[in-house]
């Protein structure tokens, strides 16, 4: 069974290129645009990992996280945070919250690609 | 002792004064100057010594209401 | 008529004064301690009522009987001015206790400088002023004694009066006397009050209250029905109804005037009265409540007044029964010969209050000021210890006083109405109220300007007053009234220089003040006062500035040693209070005594004030200046050293001045401060802003050049799919960085302007040409209103097109998809020609309006969705294209009723362009 990853960003583009990317490594692939609809998408079916933009309307990043972390039935769901501020005091921030890893946009998409692999790889050991 | 309390409680104290004074001279006591009596009283004792009462009221309340000398 | 009144009434006087003896003995065994029974405001306000004399006791319903109100205005001016007691008196005590005054001649010789003439002058109209004064109770007790044994014995038959002993004034004034030589001539200190001399007098006042009030509620409501059936029944009388207006007072409103004015001065002047407000005074914050309590006091003896007074009309018609008897008389016509006893022993309490406090305070006057500055100055006190001899000094003149007073009393007293003596005592202290008022508020007023104007007042008073009443009496010639002395008519004593519009009292205190407050003030502006003065003038004025501690430390620039300094004080008051007071004051001050013996300089003024409160300040003065060598600080150096002391003052001015800049300047700096950080905050939000901005369309970007580059087995719908974001994005970013660019150039000033006269219609024109897809995109509807003709006015083209194409595009985006409606126009102004834009969006809320200018500040709604979906610059570049030229721009909004951009352009060509 494949591997389900939600990709969160309000930029559609972005999220474009993201869902090419995980589809192409054969993962299964929800899209959500803000923080409601991603929250609303994990409560549907918790995903393996969650692909998380930091500035969205509504709901920032940091407060999906936090919420997802804050539920027990979450747990083992794994957090890769995006964003475009480069400076290290988000980079904490988010780690802080619960966030498994951390990539500064733009990405190479290799990296992302291999950083989303070792960490559900690491889970399924 | 607060100085800007103590000031306006002297003001207050030398305007009532001179309230009382004006108000018990003349013409003022002139317009109570009638042969007549209000209650069995005539109207100028009553009015004398009400006002009497009256001041002594007032003066009483800016005095009492002010914050004394600390010691 | 079993009882024997002619001794009963004799002997319940003395033992009523053998009560008062226990209550002072009491209260000075308890004086000075926690327990004192005078510490409190309560016996300070009684005390002042020493003030109502028998002549309020009797006089006031004599006053009454003939005169309707006349009597009230000795007891509303006290209650007028005892409002302002706090401020006025309390700095006269202030004064006083810092100063150690034992009366009221020491407290204006030591205002002028220690002056002993002064001293002396003020004692001598004191006691020729008061003189009446204790003859007029002497007159009362020996009138009431009289009346109450007669009317006792005989009823109101016609029996011819027969006074029991001959002359009973005589003994009541010895043996008033020795009760004021008991009282007041324990210690010689005449600073250290006398508790229980005013521990008796505030016993005094309840009583004359109680036996006044009993008098007036068994006239009121045993002899008639109450208040109303009295003045009803007198309303009916044509002789009693016109004593209930002021037709039947004598010299009408102007005499009102002029005594509610005496009252005013004598409840602070009287000597008596200075004697209880001020020496006596234990605590100044008695003052905050005696201020009420008194006039209460005041207003509750007077009551009954007029009741009594028509009650003695209505009862005795004819005149028979002398009006100033009736509240004796009217009990004993209703029978009730005890409540009679009674009042007649309030009366008693009234008139020996009075005598008891008169005589200490002028005895205390007459001593220091008259009597010791005399033997000083023929060097007749000799002997080591002077105690003694002060004392038996001051009793020796209280038994003058009381001798005069009864002489007094035997020549002229008899044909004298009670009220008319009282008033004249009061216009004699009337005569101190000026030095003593412009010397506590004027530095300027002098020794000389007070020593004229009170002489001049005092022979004022003398001639229209005093030598008219002798006149009155048949002592002098008759003619002395009526035709002026020697027959000089400009000099009749009551119409001076013609003036007889007023009556006696009135005429008198008009000349009187007039002449003592011109010449007061007028000799103080042309004299020069000397160093003691200006010095004892700044203490007095400024005493709430300074504290009591007074400037005498620096006067003496001699030399004295402590021995004779000691010896000196010690022949005053003994040697072993003299010693006691030395180690005290020593101690206390933690003096270090030089090892050759000298006197530091405080110690000589702490001799000097201890003397003062024995034999007053200027003959202390003329001691310590007798045994201390060396001069006197002349002018000069006391002038140096009050200008060192304010130089000291200035200068801490200018260090407050200083510290006040030092904290504005830290206020101005926090707030620097605060902005800077605030700035730094911004910035940093900037560059995180702005990163976020040019990072999203390159994450895009390099997103899908490497999908791109590793999948060569795209297909290439995909494959154009993909370069077609790539291409859009780029174009994103260049717009973008452009944007910034601008931003940067127009922040700097390094922005390239191409002012020309444009035509704003054309341009307006143009930018809704430009627009009108995105319009067409969202179905929003545009109105325009432009003027036909063209609106030409100096700008860059270019850049004003951008700020119109940039307000469109923003409306659009704001405006409903659907039925969103834009409108826009142009029109002139006061200031210029005005351009908005108006949409139907969501508005703007209040604190957005100024922020939303800001570079990158997004506008959100309540979500905080970023509404505009732009880069937050538009806005930021548009104000500074409109500030460039010289114009403004901002926001008009409700929230959810639209917004309206608005700016305006001067039409005038700009200088430098």
């Amino acid at each position: 069974m494949p591997k389900d990853i939600l990709i969160v960003d309000d930029a559609q583009n972005i999220v474009l290129s993201l869902e090419f990317l995980m589809k192409n490594e054969g993962f299964s692939v929800r899209v959500a645009s803000d923080g409601d609809e991603a929250l609303k998408a994990i409560k549907e079916q918790a995903p393996d990992l969650v692909l998380l933009d930091v500035m969205m309307p509504k709901r920032d990043g940091y407060e999906v996280c936090q919420t997802i972390r804050a539920c027990d039935d979450w747990k083992n769901t794994r957090i890769i945070m995006l964003t475009a501020k480069g400076r290290d005091v988000e980079r904490e921030k988010g780690l802080a919250l619960g966030a498994d890893d951390y990539v500064t946009k733009p990405f190479a998409t290799r990296e992302l690609v291999a950083k989303v692999r070792e960490i559900l790889d690491m889970e399924s050991k | 002792m607060n100085h800007a309390n103590y000031n306006r409680t002297k003001h207050r104290l030398i305007a009532l004064s001179i309230a009382g004074f004006l108000a018990l001279n003349y013409p003022m006591l002139s317009l109570f100057d009638w042969l007549e009596l209000k209650l069995g009283i005539p109207v100028l004792f009553l009015f004398l010594f009400g006002f009497w009462g009256f001041f002594i009221l007032l003066t009483a309340m800016v005095i009492e209401n002010s914050p004394g000398e600390e010691r | 008529m079993g009882l024997a009144w002619q001794w009963i009434v004799p002997l319940i006087s003395i033992s009523y004064l053998g009560l008062l003896f226990a209550v002072a003995y009491f209260a000075d065994s308890h004086s000075g301690k926690s327990s004192s029974l005078i510490n409190n405001p309560y016996v300070y306000a009684l005390s002042i009522a020493v003030y109502c004399t028998s002549w309020t006791f009797y006089g006031s319903v004599g006053r009454a009987a003939v005169s309707g109100v006349g009597f009230l205005p000795i007891y509303i001016g006290p209650t007028i001015i005892a409002a302002i007691w706090w401020p006025l008196l309390g700095k006269i005590i202030k004064i006083s206790k810092g100063n150690r005054i034992t009366s009221i001649a020491d407290f204006i010789a030591s205002r002028y400088g220690k002056s002993r003439g002064i001293a002396a002058i003020v004692t001598l109209i004191a006691v020729v002023g008061i003189m009446p004064y204790i003859a007029l109770q002497l007159k009362a007790v020996a009138t009431s004694l009289n009346v109450l044994v007669h009317h006792l014995q005989f009823g109101f038959s016609d029996e011819k009066f027969a006074s029991p002993w001959g002359d009973t004034a005589l003994f009541v004034a010895i043996i008033l006397a020795l009760f004021s030589i008991f009282f007041g001539t324990r210690h010689l200190d005449a600073t250290e009050r006398h508790e229980g001399m005013v521990a008796a007098i505030a016993f005094e006042s309840i009583i004359k209250l109680l036996a006044f009030l009993a008098v007036g509620l068994f006239v009121t409501f045993s002899l008639f029905d109450g208040p109303s059936s009295i003045f009803k029944e007198a309303f009916n009388d044509p002789q009693l109804i016109d004593l209930m207006g002021f037709s039947a007072l004598p010299g009408g409103y102007a005499s009102w005037f002029s005594m509610t004015f005496l009252a005013m001065m004598a409840i602070l002047f009287l000597p008596r009265q200075f004697q209880v407000l001020v020496v006596e005074n234990v605590n100044e914050n008695h003052i905050r409540k005696a201020a009420w309590l008194f006039p209460l006091y005041l207003l509750i003896i007077n009551l009954f007044v007029l009741p009594i007074a028509f009650a003695g009309n209505i009862i005795f018609p004819n005149g028979g029964i002398d009006p100033d008897t009736y509240v004796l008389t009217l009990p004993i016509f209703g029978e009730q010969q005890w409540l009679a006893l009674f009042a007649y022993i309030g009366g008693l309490s009234a008139a020996t209050g009075m005598v008891i406090v008169a005589a200490i305070a002028l005895s205390t006057m007459v001593c220091n000021d008259l009597i010791i500055p005399a033997l000083l100055r023929f060097q007749l006190l000799i002997s080591e210890d002077l105690s003694r001899i002060i004392l038996n000094i001051r009793r020796g003149v209280i038994i003058c006083l009381l001798m005069l007073g009864y002489l007094y009393f035997r020549l002229i007293g008899e044909s004298y109405a009670l009220v008319t003596i009282g008033l004249v005592s009061f216009a004699a202290a009337a005569q101190f109220a000026p030095p003593i008022l412009f010397g506590i508020y004027w530095k300027g007023a002098s020794r000389r300007g007070a020593i004229i104007g009170l002489v001049a007042g005092f022979i004022v008073w003398t001639h229209t007053l005093l030598l008219a009443s002798f006149a009155l009496s048949g002592w002098i010639p008759e003619s002395f009234l009526t035709d002026g002395p020697w027959g000089i008519t400009w000099l009749r004593p009551h119409a001076l220089f013609g003036l007889d519009i007023f009556d006696p009292i009135t005429h008198s205190i008009f000349w009187s003040m007039l002449v003592n407050i011109s010449l007061l003030v007028g000799v103080s502006l042309f004299d020069k006062q000397t160093a003691v003065e200006r010095i004892q003038a700044l203490n007095f004025v400024d005493v709430f500035e300074q504290g009591a501690k007074g400037g005498d430390a620096y006067l003496w620039s001699g030399s004295v040693s402590t021995f004779d300094l000691k010896r000196l004080v010690a022949r005053f008051i003994g040697p072993n209070m003299a010693e006691q007071k030395f180690s005290n004051f020593i101690k206390i001050n933690r003096l270090v005594l030089p090892e050759n013996g000298q006197a530091p300089s405080r110690l000589v003024a702490f001799a000097e004030q201890r003397l003062a409160g024995a034999i007053g300040s200027a003959s202390a003065r003329i001691m310590i200046h007798s045994i201390v060598k060396g001069e006197e600080m002349d002018l000069e150096g006391v002038m140096r050293i009050l200008d060192q002391t304010s130089q000291v003052i200035e200068y801490s001015q200018r260090l407050e001045q200083k510290s006040a800049e030092l904290e504005a300047a830290t206020q101005q700096l926090k707030q620097a401060n605060t902005r800077l950080k605030e700035l730094d905050r911004m910035k940093d939000e900037f560059i995180s802003t702005i990163s976020h901005e040019l990072r999203t369309p390159l994450t895009s970007i390099r997103a899908f050049s490497e999908i791109l580059h590793d999948n060569s087995d795209l297909a290439l719908e995909e494959r154009q799919k993909f370069l077609g974001i790539v291409i859009k994005e780029t174009e994103r970013l260049t717009r973008l960085v452009n944007k910034v660019l601008d931003l940067a150039k127009l922040e700097s000033g390094l922005m390239e302007w191409n002012t020309v006269q444009i035509d704003l219609i054309q341009i307006t024109k143009d930018a809704i040409d430009t627009t009108s897809k995105l319009f067409e995109q969202r179905s929003v509807k545009l109105e325009i209103t432009l003027p036909e003709k063209p609106i030409m006015l100096y700008a860059d083209q270019d850049q004003i097109q951008r700020v119109i194409i940039n307000l469109l595009s923003n409306s659009v985006k704001f405006s409903p998809e659907g039925s969103g409606l834009v409108r826009i126009g142009i029109r002139r102004e006061v200031d210029g020609i005005g351009l908005e834009i108006e949409d139907n969006g969501p508005g703007i809320v209040e604190d957005e309006k100024i922020r939303i200018f800001d570079k990158f500040h997004q506008v959100k709604d309540q979500s905080g969705e970023n509404l505009l979906g732009g880069s937050g610059l538009g806005l930021a570049i548009c104000h500074r294209i409109i500030e460039h030229h010289k114009g403004h721009i901002w926001v008009e909004s409700e929230p959810n009723q639209g917004a309206t951009f608005i700016f305006i352009l001067p039409t005038t060509k700009p200088k430098n362009s």
